[in-house]
C-alpha cells in the first residue's frame, strides 16, 4: 500500500515537472537571428515572455531619497505595465530560468508574493529593435505584448524590466 | 573601539527608510533616513555612491555588495561602493556614450523620450564640476578625468550622511537556575566582560533590541 502510494506520488511529481517543461516552452520561443545578435552584447535577452496588463504612466521618486517627489527627490518618469497575475508568474518562471541562483532566492518568494510591493508593474524598457515602440499610445489600455527580459538599467524602480519585442493584442 | 568589516546588510522596517549592517561579529549599525534630526540619504545608507540598482545581483556580488535595500545594493563601505560604480561604467553601453548621452541611460531615459528635469541637471552638474566639452565620450576620458566624472555623479546622486547606531551583539555564555531548575539569571558577555542578569531583565533586554531592529 505505501509503496504504490509513494510509486503514486513520484507518477505526479514527474508528471507535474512533464506538465512544467511544456508550459514554459510554449511560452518562451526559440531565439530569433535578432535574439543571437543582441545576445552577444547581452545574455540575458533570449527568454522571451508574454504579458498582458494595463499601459500606465508613472511618476518615481529618484536622488537623493528614492523616497518623494514632494519632499524634493528627482521625478523619474517611467512606462509601466501593470500586468495579471497568471502574466506574473509567467514572468518569474522566465527570470529565474536566467538567474536562477539569485533571483527566487532573493527577489521573489516562491510562492509568487514578491519580496517587495508592486511586483506586477513592470518597467518597460526600451523597445527590443532599438525603434521606437510607441507604447504610449495604449495608456491606460490592456494590450498583449511579447517581450524579453531586459538587464535592469542603472536606475530601476520594478522588480521587473522587460522590452517589448511586438504588440500582440490590444484593446 | 576599532570597526569590524560589514560583511551583511538588509533593510531595516519599513522598507527603504533604514539599513542594518552586520558586522563579523553579528553587531549591528544601523543607518537612519531621519533620525535626531540628521537626513541620511540614499546613497550614504548603502554606501553606495552612485545608487547603483541590485537587479539580478550579478553585478553587486561581483563587485562586494553585502546586501540591498530599495532594490540598491549595499556596499560594506564607501570605497567598494565607488569602485563599484567605476567598474559599472566602464562597461561598453557607457563607455560609447557622450557627456551629454550618459545621464539619459544612466537614469533610464527611453531613447524616445524627452529629457528629465534630472537629466538636464545631471548634464548641468557634470559641465560646471568638469568644465569638459560635454560632447566627449566617457571612453576618451584619462584616469583623472574619469574620477571627476565620477565625482559629478556622485553630487548629483546626493551623498549626505545621517544618523548612524550602533549596537553589540550580546552574548549568553551561562545560565543558573532555581531549586525548581529553572533558568533565573544569564551570564551575558559584552563590550565591558561578563555580567549576571535577573531572567526578566535579559529577556526585556532582548526585546529591546528586536524593537530597534524594527525601527
Amino acid at each position: 500500500m505505501r509503496c504504490s502510494q509513494k510509486h503514486g506520488k513520484s507518477r505526479m511529481i514527474k508528471f507535474f515537472f512533464i506538465t512544467l517543461l511544456i508550459w514554459s516552452t510554449a511560452l518562451q520561443s526559440e531565439p530569433t537571428q535578432e535574439d543571437w545578435v543582441k545576445a552577444a552584447k547581452n545574455p540575458d535577452y533570449f527568454v522571451h515572455v508574454k504579458l498582458s496588463g494595463t499601459v500606465k504612466r508613472k511618476i518615481f521618486p529618484g536622488p537623493p531619497h528614492f523616497l518623494s517627489v514632494e519632499k524634493g527627490d528627482w521625478e523619474e518618469p517611467r512606462t509601466i505595465l501593470e500586468i495579471d497575475n497568471a502574466s506574473l508568474a509567467r514572468l518569474i518562471e522566465a527570470q529565474s530560468s536566467i538567474t536562477p541562483n539569485l533571483y527566487m532566492g532573493e527577489f521573489i518568494d516562491p510562492t509568487f508574493k514578491a519580496d517587495e510591493p508592486n511586483a506586477n508593474l513592470v518597467t518597460l524598457d526600451s523597445s527590443f529593435s532599438g525603434e521606437p515602440d510607441n507604447i504610449e499610445i495604449y495608456e491606460n489600455k490592456i494590450v498583449t505584448i511579447d517581450a524579453v527580459i531586459s538587464a535592469q538599467p542603472t536606475r530601476c524602480h520594478t522588480p521587473f524590466v522587460v522590452e517589448i519585442v511586438k504588440v500582440l493584442s490590444h484593446e | 573601539m576599532n570597526k569590524k568589516k560589514f560583511v551583511r546588510a538588509e533593510e531595516g522596517k519599513p522598507p527603504g527608510i533604514s539599513v542594518i549592517y552586520y558586522d563579523t561579529d553579528g553587531n549591528i549599525t544601523i543607518r537612519y533616513h531621519d533620525k535626531n534630526g540628521k537626513i541620511g540619504s540614499h546613497a550614504w545608507r548603502n554606501n553606495n555612491p552612485g545608487n547603483l540598482v541590485y537587479g539580478d545581483g550579478s553585478h553587486a556580488k561581483e563587485t562586494g555588495g553585502i546586501g540591498k535595500a530599495k532594490k540598491r545594493t549595499v556596499f560594506p563601505d564607501y570605497d567598494t561602493g565607488k569602485e563599484s560604480m567605476r567598474l559599472l561604467l566602464k562597461k561598453d553601453f557607457y563607455q560609447k556614450l557622450t557627456l551629454n548621452q550618459l545621464p539619459r541611460k544612466y537614469t533610464g531615459v527611453k531613447p524616445e523620450d524627452p529629457d528629465t528635469k534630472e537629466v538636464e541637471d545631471y548634464r548641468r552638474t557634470i559641465r560646471i564640476q568638469t568644465k569638459f566639452d560635454m560632447e566627449r565620450t566617457v571612453k576618451s576620458l584619462n584616469k583623472e578625468e574619469y574620477e571627476k566624472l565620477l565625482k559629478a555623479m556622485e553630487t548629483h546622486e546626493g551623498w549626505q550622511e545621517g544618523f548612524e547606531e550602533f549596537k553589540e551583539v550580546e552574548e549568553i555564555t551561562g545560565t543558573r537556575v532555581d531549586k525548581q531548575r529553572v533558568i533565573s539569571e544569564y551570564r551575558i558577555r559584552g563590550a565591558k566582560g561578563e555580567r549576571w542578569v535577573l531572567k526578566d531583565a535579559a529577556i526585556a533586554m532582548h526585546g529591546l533590541f528586536l524593537e530597534a531592529l524594527q525601527n
